[in-house]
């Protein structure tokens, strides 16, 4: 069966980026595929590279990351609330460089994608109730 | 074709849903996914006639208040969802008499749904996203 899940929540101040990683570890362990984990609302702030490895949060984005390099995942990041939440791509010309703020794993895209993965996905799967 | 239901579930004041709802909606309709969206629990209250975020006090800055009126005329943006190919806009009944909200009070676009109308549209979805 082929799974997409939606992930509301920030990692610092809720339980749904811990979940949606636990089910999402299961789903994998099961020989089921995930197609995308897509991060709304609150819960772009995953995809921040700047949060500390020593908070719990770090920890559960560098599981996401650890998880997506195993089994090539597409972890993407509504690119509308990334901006809200302070996530960046690294942008940079000949006159001088941005620094991004995008943890390695992760990337931005729009609802395009949200809606691509319920058109090819069995189950869409939300974490988080969005507040 | 895929359908999906977008459930309704936060008033328009005190979070930043409307916004991203709104849009999750017209992206999932322009990908051709079949798009119902219902109005539950508090939700109901984004859909009252004339409701604006000025008559919720939210902001007194004159400007500012014209300029979030357009913005936040929800019923209005609602109605206009079925152009971009929304299939149906429906209320819960019973969390619209909860909180002494009458048929009146809505657009003459919606469809009115018991409980177990509310539910047949629910498990007849392949997808459900909360907001």
């Amino acid at each position: 069966m082929v799974f997409s899940l939606v992930v509301y929540g920030a990692p610092h101040c809720s339980q749904a980026p811990l979940t949606a990683f636990r089910f999402a570890s299961s789903v994998l362990s099961q020989g089921h595929s995930l197609y995308r984990v897509f991060f709304f609302h609150a819960g772009a702030s995953n995809g921040l590279g700047t949060i500390s490895d020593d908070d719990e949060a770090g920890k559960v984005i560098r599981d996401w990351q650890s998880l997506a390099e195993q089994h090539s995942l597409d972890l993407v990041i509504c690119i509308g609330s990334a901006q809200r939440a302070g996530v960046k791509e690294q942008t940079g010309d000949s006159v001088g460089l941005q620094q991004g703020t995008l943890a390695k794993g992760f990337q931005l895209a729009g609802l395009g994608q949200l809606a691509d993965a319920a058109i090819k996905s069995d189950r869409l799967v939300s974490f988080g109730i969005a507040s | 074709m895929k359908s999906i239901v977008i459930l309704i579930t936060r008033p328009a004041i005190g979070n930043g849903l409307y916004k991203e709802a709104v849009d999750t909606i017209v992206s999932m309709a322009i990908f051709n996914l079949s798009v119902k969206v219902g109005f539950v629990q508090d939700g109901v209250f984004q859909l009252l006639n004339g409701f604006t975020n000025s008559s919720a006090g939210v902001d007194t800055n004159e400007s500012n208040r014209d300029r979030r009126n357009i913005q936040k005329r929800q019923s209005t943006t609602f109605e206009e969802l079925k152009e971009y190919g929304v299939e149906e806009l429906f209320v819960d009944q019973q969390s619209a008499a909860l909180r002494n909200i009458e048929v009146s009070q809505f657009p003459q676009i919606i469809t009115w749904a018991d409980t177990k109308d509310f539910k047949k549209r629910l498990s007849e979805a392949d997808h459900i996203l909360t907001f």
